[in-house]
């Protein structure tokens, strides 16, 4: 297991009229926790599903560590995957669900323990999976991707029913992951989510490749999403001296402006030209949430 | 493989399903035991109920009844096992992990074949101590024959073995073709005790009907008739016993093949 890069390339998934992933391509770089983000129904699961060789592909290929999950040869110590918080026999105890996979992958019984210490189940191990909440279903699946010490983690929508507490929790495992120079691909619907945890992000939507890139780049990413706050008593003064249509500012719920199209020092010099008085100027960090919500906008819709 | 078959005996052992099964087969056996004990009890002392009957061939039928019983009962519910075995990952939608574990789908299936005749082996196990037991003790106190070196009793009781093993792996033919539990288990059992019957009957009203006796034949290449035919020592209606546990056979092993080649294809989602 030389560098456990996802390489993703022209990867299509043709339902029988819907056209789930359409020639997507993207690659995941290890050392850093990426997040696989789209609204519902993207084609998120279908993409993970083909590169676990759960689901087959139409076209195209999926590789980590330049084989596909098929090919390896003791899948569970290179590939790490956590897919659904249902997917376990509700009248199996916790360990014994991970005993099973332990057999299946020939991996030691006491690494099921090991892993339930890990995610902290270890109370709830002699416990039925019909008696565990979602939160701890979710500990579960992590549980399980962890079984083999893998090179590569791959969990689906994993902070689904965890509670703020859970979510730092997760938050810390997945970077302490990466640290580790480990390749870490989370996907999830919830932008600011992947904020809290990416260093990079794959945007997807209608199955397709939407925009790939560090989450700093995208939430930097153009003037045109960054706004400015600005709280004055002459608004009308202010924005007049700075001629700006009336599009390019919105009041804000809290008596200030968000002003877009200009940046801080232009309306300050204008401000002090004008001799209106500013009491605050502050440029606005453009969150996720709005650059995906205008990357994908128009192409999230039911399919 | 090895892992493979570690791992299916593992989910098999770590659900509440086989002492459910083992309950359903100690107590059918307890029944269809009583119920042959009293058949032979009949035999030994003929005049006692109905009609004269008796002679050495008649309790020797009785015996090997006796011997093998819960047979009819246990292969269904052998069935039922087999049947669970497979859908039970589709059920619960554990196929997921199982397919993370062992990529390779048809090692898959191979395990669950293996355990499924293991699984069989056990019923039979279980069946055979507890008839052949108690058969022994009974005819102890009736003061007679125990036919234990008789080979035709043997044979009954090895070829019993065989259709538990035969029938767990006919169910899993049946889960994996079919995935929807319910719909297996329903449609197994319907076939098994009710559309045999349907079928006879029909069978038997078409020959009679045009005159052709061939049609009755029809009726032993169905799955239950194939069964009792293969333990019955001497076959029946020019059938041997074998050809009822080759036809048998057939049938786990088409439906088991179509199962696989849909398997190793399916997407799990």
């Amino acid at each position: 297991m030389a560098d456990g890069q996802i390489v993703v390339t022209g990867l299509t998934k043709q339902f029988r009229k819907v056209r789930a992933v359409d020639n997507l391509s993207f690659t995941v770089q290890p050392g850093r926790v990426t997040g696989f983000l789209g609204p519902n129904g993207a084609g998120k699961t279908t993409t993970l599903r083909m590169l676990l060789g759960l689901v087959t592909a139409t076209s195209g290929t999926a590789t980590i560590g330049g084989r596909r999950y098929v090919d390896l040869p003791d899948p569970l110590r290179i590939v790490g995957a956590g897919l659904e918080a249902s997917s376990f026999h509700k009248g199996r105890t916790g360990r014994d669900h991970l005993r099973v996979l332990c057999a299946a992958a020939g991996l030691p019984a006491n690494r099921a323990d090991h892993a339930l210490e890990m995610v902290g189940l270890t109370p709830a191990a002699k416990r039925k999976v019909k008696g565990y909440s979602l939160g701890m279903k979710q500990r579960l699946g992590i549980a399980a991707g962890m079984l083999g010490d893998p090179q590569v983690l791959i969990f689906d929508e994993p902070a689904n029913g965890l509670d703020p507490e859970g979510i730092r929790w997760m938050r810390t495992l997945l970077s302490s992951f990466a640290d580790q120079g480990r390749t870490v691909l989370v996907s999830s619907h919830l932008l600011s989510e992947v904020q809290l945890f990416a260093d990079d992000v794959v945007i997807i939507a209608a199955g397709k490749l939407i925009r790939q890139g560090p989450v700093e780049e995208l939430t930097n990413l153009d003037g045109a999403a960054r706004q400015i706050r600005v709280v004055t008593p002459e608004p009308d003064k202010l924005f007049g001296a700075l001629e700006l249509p009336r599009t390019a500012v919105a009041k804000d719920e809290n008596g200030g402006f968000l002003v877009t199209g200009v940046t801080g020092p232009q309306i300050g010099k204008a401000a002090l030209a004008a001799g209106v008085e500013l009491h605050e100027l502050a440029p606005q960090r453009a969150d996720l949430e709005k650059v995906f919500l205008e990357l994908t906008s128009g192409k999230a819709g039911i399919r | 493989m090895i892992r493979a078959i570690r791992s299916e005996l593992l989910k098999v052992r770590t659900t509440s399903l086989w002492w459910l099964i083992l309950i359903g087969v100690v107590a059918f056996t307890a029944v269809a035991i009583a119920f042959n004990m009293l058949a032979t009890y009949v035999t030994i002392h003929p005049g006692t109920v109905g009609p004269q009957q008796g002679g050495p061939d008649s309790l020797l039928t009785s015996v090997t009844g006796l011997y093998t019983s819960g047979q009819y009962a246990g292969t269904l519910l052998a069935m039922v096992f087999g049947i669970l075995i497979f859908t039970n990952e589709f059920f619960h939608q554990t196929a997921t992990a199982t397919f993370l574990a062992t990529p390779k789908r048809t090692l898959v299936i191979g395990a669950k074949l293996i355990v499924a005749v293991i699984v069989g082996v056990v019923i039979a196990l279980i069946t055979t101590v507890l008839a052949v037991g108690s058969g022994l003790i009974f005819l102890s106190t009736q003061h007679a024959d125990l036919y234990l070196g008789n080979a035709e009793v043997l044979k009954s009781i090895g070829l019993n073995w065989l259709a538990f093993a035969i029938w767990a792996v006919f169910g899993l033919g049946i889960g994996a073709l079919l995935r929807s539990q319910i719909l297996s288990v329903i449609l197994g059992l319907v076939a098994m005790l009710i559309g045999q019957t349907v079928v006879q009957v029909v069978l038997a009203l078409l020959s009679s009907y045009f005159h052709v006796k061939w049609l009755m034949k029809i009726a032993y290449y169905l799955p239950s008739s194939a069964s009792s035919i293969m333990t019955s020592p001497h076959g029946a209606d020019g059938f041997e016993w074998w050809a009822g546990a080759l036809i048998l056979l057939a049938y786990g092993a088409v439906a088991a093949v179509i199962g696989t080649v849909i398997t190793r294809q399916r997407d799990i989602s």
